[in-house]
Parts: C-alpha cells; sequence; structure tokens
C-alpha cells in the first residue's frame, strides 16, 4: 500500500448528492455574500451527515459572525477548540444553525510569531470562558477581550508556556512525575 | 434644600466567596457573590480547580486507551464521554457499527439521563431542605443504577462501548428485569412530579427563583435542561440525532420537553417530564431492539479526518472534536488533537446572570440548578478580617508554609 507514503488529507468533503443538498446550498450561500471574507483552503461540507467547515480570514471574523447572526439566525454557540498546525495556530468556533440545523465550525489560522484575531466575546457572550481557555493553553490571543484572567490554570503558572502546544517541552518534568502519563513504550510494559 | 446633617446610609457590600470546597455541590468550584444586605449584586465564577488536562494526556493515549479515559472525565454522565468519543472515532474511520449496536448504546445513554436526573432531584431536594423527598428519591434511583450493573457490570464508570460497538449483549431474562424497573420507575417518578409540583415547601423555593430569560440564555449559550427549562430548543437528540436516535426520531412519538417558566422551577419540571420521557423510549428501544452482532472490528490505525460529535449528555450539550492521524497525512492509532465541552462549562457563564438580584439563601439552589458537574484542588482562599482582603493561595506556596511552621513549632511531646 502506499499509505505511508502518500499523505491522506484531513479534509473528507462530501459528493455534491442529495443528502448533502442543504449543506451545499449554505456553504454557496456564505460564498456568494461573504466573497473574499472565505478562504478556499480549509472551506468544506464533511461527508459525516449536516458538518460545515468555513475557514476565514482572521482580520474579517466579526464581519463573518455578524451576517450569520443577523442573515442566517445563528445563535447557538457550542465550544471553541485550539490547534497547532506547526507554523500556524487555529482557533475553531464551533456553531449550530437551529432553523437549518446543520454544525457549522468556522476558524481562523494565525502565524504563530504573531498569534492575534479580533475577539468575538462581546457579539458572542458564550465565548468568554472558552477564549480565555484558548489564551492560557494556546497562546492565541484574542484581541479586544473584555475580562481577561486565568481559568484553568493556576495562578503560578509561567507566563509563556502554553501546554497544549505540540512543542511544549514540559520543563518540570509535570507529564513524567504524573501517573497518568499516557501510552508507554512496550518495553516498560 | 439639602440638609446638612441627613445622611443616606447605603448597605456595604460585602464579597462573599462560595467554595471552592463544597459550594452547594461536594465537588470544588468558586463563586464570588458580592451582596448588598440579603441581595445578590454581582456574581464571578472561578473554575479550573484541578483541570486534569485530559485532552493533553490524550494526545499520547491509544483511541482505545482513551475511551477508558474519557469515561472518567465524570463519574455520573461517564457513559456520556466514553460513547460520545467511540462514536467520533467511528465517524473518522467511516464506518457503520451494527444496528444492535446502536440500540444498546442509545439504551445506555438514557438509562443514564434518567439516573443522573433521579440524582440531581435529590440534590435540589436536599438544597432546598426537604431531606424526605432526597431520601427517596435516591433510594428510588437505586432501581436504575442496579439496571445498569445488569447491563454492563459495573454501577459508575460503565465502559460500556468500544470503537465499533458495544462489550456486552442483553439476553431475554435480562429485557424482561429491565422492564420491571422501568415499571417501577414510572411509578416512582409521576409521584416525584406531584411532589414537585404541589408540595408547597418545595414549589415556594423555586418559583421565580433565579431567573434566566430566553435571550439571554441563547446569547450565553445555556444548554441542555438549564436552556430547554428557558424555553431554548437546544436538544441535540432532536436537531443532530445519531445512534438510535435517529430511529426513535422518526418514530415520530417523542419531542423535546420545553418550559417557559424560565426559572429553577422551569428546570425541574423539564427535568421530571424527561425522566419520564426517557422511560417510554427505553420501552420503545427494548420493543423494537433489532437482533444481530454487537460489534463490528475496527483498523486500530485511523485515516486523517477531523469530526465533530455531538450528543445530548444528561446536562446538555457534549461535543468531541476530533482530529485524528499523525498530523502528516498518515494514519495513526492516537488522535492528534481531542477537544472535550462537558456541558456544565456552557452553562457557567449564564450563571452570574442568574444569580443577580436574587437573596443570598437562594445562591445553593440556583447554583445547583444547572446540575454543575465539576470535572475538575489545589488552591485556598485566605480572608483576611482586619484589611478585608481576599489571597488565592495555590497548593505549593501552602506547602511551603506547612513546612516552614512546623519545622519552627517541633512536635510537642505529651
Amino acid at each position: 500500500m502506499s499509505k505511508e507514503t502518500e499523505p491522506v488529507s484531513e479534509h473528507h468533503s462530501a459528493p455534491e448528492d442529495d443528502a448533502h443538498k442543504e449543506e451545499y446550498k449554505l456553504l454557496k450561500t456564505i460564498r456568494d455574500d461573504l466573497g473574499d471574507a472565505i478562504l478556499a483552503e480549509g472551506t468544506y461540507v464533511h461527508s459525516q451527515p449536516r458538518r460545515v467547515f468555513v475557514s476565514v480570514v482572521p482580520d474579517r471574523i466579526r464581519e463573518v459572525v455578524q451576517y450569520m447572526q443577523e442573515t442566517l439566525d445563528m445563535w447557538q454557540f457550542s465550544t471553541l477548540s485550539g490547534r497547532d498546525l506547526g507554523d500556524d495556530l487555529q482557533a475553531c468556533y464551533h456553531f449550530f444553525l437551529n432553523k437549518e440545523k446543520i454544525a457549522i465550525t468556522l476558524r481562523v489560522s494565525v502565524p504563530r510569531d504573531k498569534p492575534e484575531y479580533p475577539s468575538l466575546t462581546t457579539i458572542v457572550p458564550a465565548a468568554e470562558f472558552v477564549e480565555n481557555e484558548l489564551r492560557e493553553l494556546y497562546g492565541v490571543i484574542p484581541v479586544g477581550h473584555p475580562n481577561v484572567r486565568r481559568v484553568e490554570l493556576p495562578e503560578n503558572w509561567p507566563k509563556d508556556e502554553y501546554p497544549m502546544r505540540k512543542d511544549w517541552a514540559d520543563p518540570r518534568g509535570l507529564m513524567q512525575r504524573s501517573k497518568t502519563t499516557g501510552a508507554k513504550d512496550k518495553e516498560d510494559l | 434644600m439639602t440638609e446638612p446633617d441627613r445622611r443616606v446610609v447605603v448597605p456595604p457590600r460585602v464579597s462573599i466567596p462560595i467554595g471552592p470546597q463544597h459550594p452547594a455541590l461536594k465537588e470544588p468550584g468558586m463563586f464570588k457573590l458580592t451582596v448588598e444586605g440579603e441581595r445578590i449584586v454581582d456574581a464571578e465564577v472561578n473554575i479550573g480547580y484541578n483541570h486534569r488536562g485530559i485532552e493533553k494526556i490524550a494526545e499520547g493515549n491509544t483511541h482505545l486507551q482513551n475511551l477508558y479515559l474519557m469515561a472518567r472525565i465524570c463519574g455520573i454522565c461517564s457513559a456520556t464521554h466514553n460513547g460520545n468519543y467511540a462514536q467520533a472515532v467511528e465517524f473518522a474511520a467511516e464506518i457503520e457499527i451494527p444496528e444492535r449496536a446502536r440500540f444498546l448504546r442509545t439504551l445506555v445513554w438514557e438509562l443514564e439521563r434518567i439516573h443522573s436526573h433521579l440524582l440531581w432531584l435529590g440534590v435540589a431536594f436536599h438544597e432546598v431542605g426537604f431531606d424526605t423527598a432526597f431520601m427517596y428519591s435516591w433510594r428510588d434511583r437505586e432501581v436504575v443504577m442496579d439496571i445498569l450493573e445488569d447491563i454492563s457490570g459495573n454501577r459508575v464508570n460503565y465502559d460500556f462501548n468500544t470503537i465499533g460497538g458495544v462489550r456486552r449483549d442483553v439476553n431475554d431474562a435480562l429485557i424482561q428485569r429491565i422492564r420491571k424497573g422501568l415499571d417501577k420507575l414510572e411509578e416512582r417518578t409521576l409521584y416525584y412530579r406531584d411532589v414537585a409540583i404541589h408540595e408547597k415547601t418545595f414549589w415556594n423555593r423555586v418559583d421565580g427563583v433565579g431567573m434566566l430569560e430566553t435571550d439571554i440564555a441563547r446569547s450565553h449559550g445555556a444548554v441542555g435542561p438549564t436552556g430547554r427549562g428557558s424555553n431554548v430548543p437546544v436538544d441535540v437528540r432532536f436537531n443532530d440525532p445519531t445512534q438510535a436516535y435517529v430511529n426513535l426520531v422518526d418514530s415520530g412519538e417523542f419531542e423535546m420537553v420545553l418550559s417557559d417558566r424560565c426559572d429553577v422551577a422551569g428546570r425541574t419540571v423539564v427535568r421530571v417530564q424527561e425522566v419520564l420521557e426517557t422511560i417510554r423510549m427505553c420501552r420503545w428501544m427494548l420493543d423494537n431492539l433489532p437482533d444481530g452482532p454487537i460489534r463490528e472490528r475496527v483498523r486500530p490505525r485511523i485515516q486523517p479526518n477531523e469530526v465533530l460529535a455531538r450528543y445530548e449528555a444528561p446536562r446538555g450539550e457534549c461535543v468531541h472534536y476530533l482530529v485524528t492521524g499523525d498530523g502528516e497525512g498518515g494514519s495513526s492509532d492516537k488522535p492528534y488533537r481531542i477537544k472535550v465541552r462537558a456541558p456544565t462549562h456552557a452553562n457557567w457563564v449564564s450563571m452570574s446572570y442568574c444569580l443577580r438580584g436574587n437573596y443570598l439563601a437562594d445562591a445553593p439552589i440556583i447554583l445547583a440548578a444547572i446540575d454543575p458537574c465539576f470535572s475538575c484542588t489545589d488552591r485556598v482562599v485566605i480572608v483576611d478580617a482586619e484589611d478585608e482582603s481576599i489571597q488565592l493561595v495555590p497548593l505549593d506556596e501552602m506547602r511551603v508554609r506547612a513546612n516552614r511552621w512546623y519545622s519552627e513549632n517541633p512536635r510537642r511531646v505529651a
């Protein structure tokens, strides 16, 4: 098998058939109305039913969310996931459209050396806790967050350490000291 | 027209920390309430005590190990995380699990909902000081715990699901026992519904307390019975059905339980009605239980994929965002990224709104009304009585201080 050599994309887009008609219709509406605020890379309809992923230009995320709230009545906010992509860091906002019954993920990719994008807390109040969480676990800074404080990590946690980043080296050996260090090597079992 | 010696007496604002230990429930979380007299004027929620870093640990585990780790996120809704992770991996591997496995998985999920709601009802009765009903409802909760033990082998942390299906099958004798248990539960739940609505000692404590208006609940992302008690139609079982919920919704016999009361009473009514609805769902599933295998074999290495798995946990929407693969386009037996959003986390944001304007004595029942589950002890609050300063002291600091005190004060021999 050529699986080891040929990289498989993690974006499994759905065929444009009847089963995914609603999702493609929604994506087309968004693309038509917002144009260049939507990036082609990472925008697709997932093959799982009722899932749409949309990649947004970081500076225009507020505009996109406001548009979604006004025209598509998007009010249910699920959560915000951070991701480490290597050169970029990513923030994925998971929303749910109750009328169309589609879970839509809006994501912004920001460069690792300047991880900043406008905060959504003022227009989506539900994002208050999760945006603070993203800041402390990933070091991605939502600019303009009204209530910056520590949520998950202890107060004495060092300022420039972000434990969920893939290159976090665990300087104090916390994972080693912990009893649950994850999967052990075969020799240790 | 000012009178020089007339004074306006403003009640002093006092800040009261509730928690982090035992804030209404026996789990760590801190609520800083600012009170004026008896009224709460401001509230701040502090969480993160004992953040266990499960997402980080999970990145180093295989999918099969993670199933058991996820089950231990929460002791009450353990089938929630366990099952939702299993379905996330199945979505990522793009496999279909056998029909019977889907029904059994949903059956355990729904039985767990009965157990969780009866537990909450007991806690709510206890918080308002109605301890007889608390003892009664926890006694009857044993019935559903026994059913769950019968099915899965464990009273809590069932670990019933596996990737590709479920781990145990049910036989006809067991189904008869489940039916008998459900009959008993239905009879008792109807009684608790009458107690909750007609018993003045309970109703007067929850009527109009902890108001959360529909639009605030919407914008602040309230989920589960908290949202539905405020007339927000959020129920993943009906909006985004997976597993056997597809069949349940298609049957058209079930509908979402909503209340437009927006207060703690509304949340109580929603939960009790939901138990009755859930008992009907369990019966329907037992009537229509398909035959066949209970699990499908899945290769341990999963292709790169990103999936969003949603499930309606007893407390609200549970989201697992899973990215599989090794990050470079190859398949891997470990997750690349797993984000877990437990339902209580979404309800914290609206909590400070619920508390504002209420009496301090009502704070415990309001806090308990969202059925908080802190999947999360590492600090204490020291309040200095002289200068009224409040200091948060981390565990390391406490240990250093304790060691210093013991070295300075050697043990006295009696």
